[in-house]
């Protein structure tokens, strides 16, 4: 039992990850951006790529994954979400959506539709108290924690993250100040592409790579930004570990329904917390 | 001449909701706009400013044209927009705000709140507390004191005393006419005590239209003769 | 008489009706029936989005409800095609009925993946949880009773009640659109909160709206059924989303013939278009890309604009 809590914290982490940017272009600019999928599937695909390249060292074919997800997140904010953001936020979504299924196929195209395999870089378990889990799991939820740390002291004491948070709340009271706020928002979208992708190649070796990966990732982004609320890092934080415990626990009952429990639990939430937006 | 609007046509969608309205402001004067809701007093404001781009007319400021700038362009020249309902940024503290007012204009952060400190005693001891705290008319102050920042020309205020208690009223005006002189300022307001208290002159707004503007110091004065046109 | 012309229901409806017809007998009548079909689930979707500007990106649980109400039906009660899509329909209506009040209270965004979400909930509960009864991943196949010359395993019988369903329901969201309700749906599109402060429950309408546009969806979904035979999982696949919002914006939202246009010219495209084009997805994520940026009044948005144009001249000569 104390393994599948341990799962638990692995997928909230994961979740989190990859949930922040998203959450964040939704608070900022009220647009679903699913092109997030995107840059989420090239990171895992990247690090298939590059690990060849970079001998196999998981570390530095990491990092090199990332930073070739930077330009796929810059183009779409330039031209995509840029020019549609601020004057039709419908079309943005269709846009993005459009971005997501261009992107897929171009992906089906390159690696082929089967999933290709990423394996866990380092294969050992690790024993404590009464846990036996990988080592990488553990390391993944390390590094989760560093990055809601990272990412609490970058909102609460820098003044970029200050900026930010005030045009989550008013955006034109910001701009009234001489701050181009949007030049900021596009500093954080691509802040959070950058994490998307990063959590797709921590994602990649326990899961499976498949081109279709990013529509599934999009649908549980959503589900932590519904529930956590937009734009709230805590509270994405605290959806995303408790969507990642929903998905361990059935899971271990039931495999298949991982996913559709996380809808449900979604669905239930909204009976008794409807949204406006 | 500081600032200078003439025949300003602004749309919502298909509605006109300004037409043809003029108006200007010297150095150092403080204008009061007047007019019944609706009137389009607050679209007014948001054009000058930015955020409102008009299908018709000019906005000249200090000898430029200023159409079509962004928002953020504009109080960079030195317009700073002050917004109805006393919006803060709720989740920062007084401090931040400041800092936030700052940042833009490289003005010194401690400096700045000096000056806030000088407007209002009172904020000395809520300098770290969550502006959302703040009470109505102690977030006017901020929000005075944060358009102070960086030394702007103009002022763009909309309706700093309305929803405030009599007390808290008096203190805003008291602000508002140290800073006379010193600046210049637009100012929307509801509340014709205080308009006859403080403008040097005073438009009237009429469904989307500029009526009358007042400069007899003696009109000026009598509440309700200007009541009568509204 | 151009102008009469444009506005004509009767003259649109007698168009597209001769239109495929003529299509159906030149081409292939399954094929074209299909298209009929298809262009009925639009008009659904339509409700939602060309009239209350929300689009759902989760629709196809709507379209896999009525199949699998009317499949369930007609496998497990009894295989009447007439009643097995009364219980299509209704499927679809309890649906909308169901999740109406949690869905329509948003907009924008969060409207388009609520639907995505439930979507994945329905899926999965065709493909894993309900699979003893649905078939899983290979669906069921059935048969339906005939009655004479009401033969559904007839293709002809098939084209002409296709094409009649498509004409009543064409010309009732007409009529809708042209009511007080469709009044009301317009002013929720354009200003909702002007709506509500004159007095009326948006929320009210919003729910009567979406449970209509399930229902369409639910009745294409039966009919879908009682057209092939069998119901699967693709039905209610929310990958397929794509289709019926690009078939909806091509055309034109928030017209009936835009939604009938937009949803031939969809169809046309995915069944002749992969011959020739293999990444013919991409080319569709493409199209979509450019229409979002360009071509946002569709097909028949811009042949009205022409007519328009056409009229005004011929008024300034008169």
């Amino acid at each position: 039992m104390s393994e599948v809590i341990a799962y638990g914290f692995t997928l909230g982490g994961i979740l989190y990850i990859i949930s922040i940017g998203f959450s964040l272009t939704f608070g900022s600019m009220r647009i679903v951006n699913f092109a997030h999928g995107l840059v989420y599937a090239v990171g895992a695909y990247a690090l298939f790529a590059l690990l060849p390249v970079a001998k196999g060292n998981f570390v530095i074919a990491s990092i090199l994954a990332i930073i070739a997800s930077l330009p796929v997140s810059y183009i779409i904010e330039k031209f995509v979400i840029r020019r549609l953001y601020g004057k039709s936020i419908d079309y943005a979504i269709i846009a993005s959506y459009a971005v997501l299924l261009i992107g897929v196929d171009l992906l089906k195209w390159i690696f082929g539709a089967s999933p290709v395999p990423v394996s866990d870089p380092i294969g050992r378990n690790i024993s404590f108290m009464t846990l036996d889990i990988p080592l990488y799991r553990v390391i993944i939820i390390l590094l989760s924690f560093l990055i809601f740390t990272g990412l609490t002291i970058f909102f609460k004491k820098t003044i970029i993250g200050k900026i930010v948070i005030a045009g989550l709340g008013d955006r034109e009271a910001v701009q009234s100040l001489g701050i181009d706020i949007d030049k900021y928002f596009a500093i954080v979208f691509i802040l959070g592409s950058a994490l998307a992708s990063l959590g797709g190649i921590l994602y990649g070796p326990i899961s499976t790579v498949h081109p279709y990966m990013g529509f599934r990732i999009v649908t549980l982004c959503f589900a932590v930004v519904i529930i956590g609320g937009m734009g709230n890092l805590r509270g994405t934080a605290v959806a995303s570990y408790s969507l990642g415990m929903v998905m361990a626990i059935t899971a271990w009952f039931w495999g298949a329904a991982a996913d559709a429990m996380v809808f449900v639990v979604m669905a239930i939430v909204l009976i008794f917390r409807p949204i406006e937006i | 001449m500081l600032l200078k609007v003439e025949s300003l046509d602004v749309q919502y969608g298909s509605a006109k909701v300004l037409h043809n309205v003029s108006l200007n402001v010297k150095k150092g004067e403080l204008v009061c706009i007047v007019g019944r809701n609706g009137a389009g007093k607050t679209t007014l404001l948001k054009t000058i400013a930015g955020f409102l781009n008009p299908t018709k007319g000019k906005i000249i400021y200090q000898d430029a044209l200023i159409n079509g700038l962004r928002p953020d362009k504009v109080a960079l020249l030195g317009i700073k927009y002050v917004f109805q309902d006393k919006r803060v940024f709720g989740d920062l503290t007084v401090r931040d705000n400041i800092q936030l007012a700052a940042y833009p204009t490289k003005a010194d952060v401690e400096q700045a709140v000096e000056r806030l400190f000088k407007i209002s005693e009172k904020m000395r001891r809520l300098i770290d507390t969550k502006a959302k705290g703040l009470s109505g008319g102690e977030r006017q102050i901020l929000l005075i004191g944060r358009s102070l920042v960086g030394n702007p020309s103009l002022l763009l205020i909309d309706e700093p005393t309305e929803g405030l208690a009599a007390k808290v009223i008096d203190e805003i005006a008291r602000i508002l006419m140290e800073m006379k002189g010193l600046l210049s300022m637009i100012i929307v307001e509801q509340n014709l005590a205080i308009v006859s208290r403080m403008a040097d002159r005073v438009y009237i707004m009429k469904e989307g239209s500029m009526l009358k503007e007042i400069t007899d110091r003696e009109q000026i004065n009598e509440q309700s003769y200007i009541e009568s046109l509204l | 008489m151009l102008i009469k012309l444009r506005h004509s229901v009767l003259f649109a409806i007698s168009c597209f009706v001769i239109g495929f017809i003529v299509f159906a007998y030149s081409a292939s009548i399954n094929k074209v029936t299909d298209f009929i079909i298809f262009c009925i689930y639009v008009l659904g979707f339509d409700v939602l989005y060309g009239h209350m500007g929300r689009i759902s990106f989760g629709h196809t649980l709507y379209l896999g409800a009525g199949a699998y109400g009317t499949a369930m039906f007609a496998k497990y009660v009894i295989p009447d095609p007439f009643l097995s899509i009364a219980i299509g329909i209704i499927t679809g209506a309890v649906v909308g009925i169901i999740l109406g009040p949690i869905v329509v209270k948003t907009k924008g965004a969060a409207f388009a993946l609520i639907n995505v979400a439930f979507n994945q909930v329905g899926y999965f509960l065709v493909l894993v949880a309900l699979a003893r009864f649905t078939g899983g991943e290979d669906g069921v196949s059935l048969s339906f009773k005939n009655y004479g010359f009401i033969n559904f395993n007839n293709m002809h019988f098939l084209f002409y009640f296709s094409l009649v369903s498509l004409v009543v329901v064409y010309y009732l969201m007409y009529r809708l659109y042209l009511s007080a309700f469709g009044a009301m749906l317009i002013g929720i599109k354009e200003n909702e909160i002007r709506v509500r402060f004159l007095g009326y429950n948006t929320h009210k309408y919003k729910w009567i709206a979406f449970i209509i546009s399930t229902s369409i969806s639910a009745f294409a979904g039966s009919l879908y059924v009682v057209n092939y035979g069998f119901v699967n999982p693709s039905f209610i696949d929310p990958a397929r989303n794509v289709e019926v919002i690009f078939a909806a914006l091509i055309g034109g939202p928030g017209t009936e013939i835009g939604v009938v246009v937009g949803g031939t010219a969809y169809m046309v495209i995915s069944n002749y278009l992969p011959k020739y084009i293999t990444r013919w997805e991409m080319f569709l994520g493409i199209a979509l890309l450019i229409i979002a940026f360009k071509f946002r009044k569709g097909i028949m948005g811009y042949i009205r604009e022409f007519v328009d144009k056409r009229i005004q001249a011929l008024k300034t000569i008169g």
